[in-house]
């Protein structure tokens, strides 16, 4: 019966639209009440949801990305990019998915990728003669390869769900092949679809050109040997490593690139807090939720449940993996990991599957979310920078959506391509 | 009316953006203490022990501040296609209900949060020379804002931008 309210209640709050955080929460109480268990242990349990070391990279990270985005990071990149890519059959498509990747590189986040990729290419490649939707579509997929690189906040917030056990610095080598897989299954469609619509190429620069433009753009390139080499080498945690990127970012767009002033630094900090505060509410919320999840004893129950369903490893997977794109549908990617990952990461290791490779199959099945309506949060930002309606963005969606599909499905059944670099760094 | 109306509208205005303020300066602060922290280790020769507690209380403030932000902007992570699509009635109470959830919560969160903040406040904070029941402030004031910004929307209707965060 407690495990219908926690359930119930959550399910109808989250229908009729009340926010997850307040979903989750009010769907606890009422079953803590129901338990007959006193209601100040909820606010207990949400405060010791925030209350958790790993989780302070997260606001950082988004931080560090509002400032690269606004401080001159991301227009070198793209004209880096530009120089290296967009002489491919689909031009600026190529140097949008290339540029994304960079920029994820050092970003970490899909939202901050298309924000910063998107007002730049997106008109751009408009006046070249492409059509709106595929200019959308091509940078709105491209973003998701941030979710998977160094510094990803969704690993970060994977590590720190999954309650201590799995190394934040392996899951940012876990996810890097994948990520690249992404860019390339991504590369792939936007070149196929460019030669069946005809678009343009640019012309070649030079190498000269090219010189000079990755010159300038190394100062914002170092980010990532910053962060990820800081932490492998031990120097600095990866929490401590969020706050040496914001200095960095501020080092680069301040003294470098001389792009940020006063307004744009507020703007990033204030954007900033908004943005990480309704991500770590619900992480509050959802720590009470994880709570009473293990208080009922539901990941054993699901692990039986499955086990009566198949003793296979690759079912058990597929399972899992068409469960955690339903939901895609549905919840957004932060709330999809913090609620999911309390019951199905127990499942996962009763299956003997690494939490690292199963991370990196949460975070890309939950992208897929993202770029899909009616939760795609990241679609609806470049549709919104696009100028054009969801129904337009939807039309040339899908081969980039199957380009990534077919990623996560190599990705899911082939555990060492996210489990090889990780072991090697070791 | 229209005076009393605006008036109220003013200091809901200024209440977010002092909100929006101190969300931002904890989030400042914190890059600042865990640079020290850093700093501490190689240049100092000497930890600091009282860096990590402070930096998640700083993390609870600006984190549950940055939250009442966005009850007030109504961009936190919903589900929001069966009210969008439902007519304008139904659209309408199941608005209501929504803030009135938010005006619920953010009372009992800040209720309960000041209570925790008292009980503890006569424990010291491990590590830091700070009373434990700060770590319970951004519950209990970020509480009250959630339940204030809920209590705004709920009187004063949607707001003029939605925005949508995450990711």
């Amino acid at each position: 019966m407690e495990i219908a309210i926690l359930f119930g209640v959550f399910a109808l709050l989250l229908v009729l639209g009340v926010p997850i955080a307040f979903a989750i929460s009010t769907a606890t109480l009422a079953t803590v009440v129901y338990l007959g268990l006193p209601p100040v242990v909820v606010v207990q349990q949400v405060s010791a949801g925030f209350n958790k070391i790993s989780l302070l990279a997260i606001p950082l990270f988004i931080f560090t990305g509002e400032l690269m985005m606004r401080g001159g990071i991301s227009d070198r990149l793209i004209s880096l990019a530009s120089s290296l890519v967009g002489h491919l059959r689909g031009g600026l498509g190529q140097v949008s998915v290339l540029a994304s990747t960079l920029f994820g590189g050092v970003s970490g986040s899909a939202l901050a990728d298309v924000s910063a990729i998107g007002p730049t290419i997106i008109p751009q490649m408009a006046k070249r003669g492409f059509s709106k939707d595929y200019a959308v579509d091509v940078t709105v997929s491209a973003s998701l390869v941030a979710l998977l690189l160094p510094p990803s906040h969704n690993l970060i917030l994977f590590s720190a769900v999954a309650g201590g056990g799995v190394s934040i610095a392996d899951l940012f080598a876990a996810g890097i092949v994948p990520a690249l897989m992404l860019a390339i299954g991504i590369m792939g469609a936007a070149y196929w679809l460019a030669r069946v619509r005809g678009y343009p190429t640019e012309p070649f620069p030079g190498f000269g050109e090219v010189l000079k433009r990755l010159v300038a753009a190394i100062p914002g390139l170092l980010m990532i040997f910053v962060i990820f080499g800081g932490i492998r080498a031990g120097i600095f945690t990866a929490v401590e490593s969020s706050a040496i990127a914001v200095l960095y970012a501020l080092l680069v767009c301040l003294l470098i690139y001389r792009a940020l002033g006063w307004k744009e630094f507020w703007a990033a900090a204030t954007h900033a807090a908004r943005s990480s505060g309704a991500v770590l509410f619900v992480i509050g919320a959802a720590g009470a939720f994880g709570w009473l999840i293990a208080y009922l004893q539901i990941p054993g129950a699901v692990v039986e449940s499955l086990n009566a369903l198949t003793d296979d490893r690759n079912v058990a997977l597929l399972l899992m993996l068409v469960s955690l794109l339903i939901m895609g549908t549905f919840l957004d990617l932060a709330p999809k990991i913090i609620i999911v990952t309390p019951i199905f990461l127990p499942v996962a290791r009763a299956y003997g599957i690494d939490p690292m490779h199963f991370g990196v199959i949460m975070v890309l099945a939950g992208g897929l979310g993202l770029m899909m309506p009616p939760i795609g949060s990241v679609l609806f930002v470049g549709s919104a920078i696009g100028g054009i309606t969801i129904t337009e963005a939807m039309r040339s969606i899908w081969p980039f959506f199957f380009a990534a599909l077919t990623v996560l499905l190599l990705v899911t059944f082939i555990p060492a391509l996210s489990l090889t670099l990780p072991a090697i760094w070791r | 009316m229209t005076a009393k109306r605006s008036g109220l509208t003013g200091t809901f205005d200024l209440l977010a953006n002092a909100t929006v303020m101190i969300a931002s300066i904890a989030l400042v602060s914190l890059v600042l203490v865990l640079a020290w922290q850093v700093i501490g280790r190689y240049v100092l020769n000497a930890s600091p022990g009282w860096t990590e507690p402070v930096a998640l209380t700083l993390m609870s403030i600006s984190a549950l501040f940055g939250a009442a932000i966005a009850v007030r902007a109504e961009s936190h992570f919903s589900f929001p296609t069966v009210m969008e699509s439902s007519p304008p009635v139904i659209r309408a109470f199941l608005r209501f209900v929504s803030r009135l959830i938010g005006v619920v919560f953010g009372a009992a969160l800040s209720w309960f949060g000041f209570f925790l903040m008292i009980d503890s406040w006569d424990t010291p904070m491990a590590g830091a020379p700070a009373p434990e029941g700060l770590t319970y402030a951004g519950l209990a004031f970020g509480g009250a804002l959630i339940g204030i910004f809920s209590l705004e929307r709920l009187l004063a209707g949607s707001p003029a931008k939605p925005t949508h965060e995450g990711a």
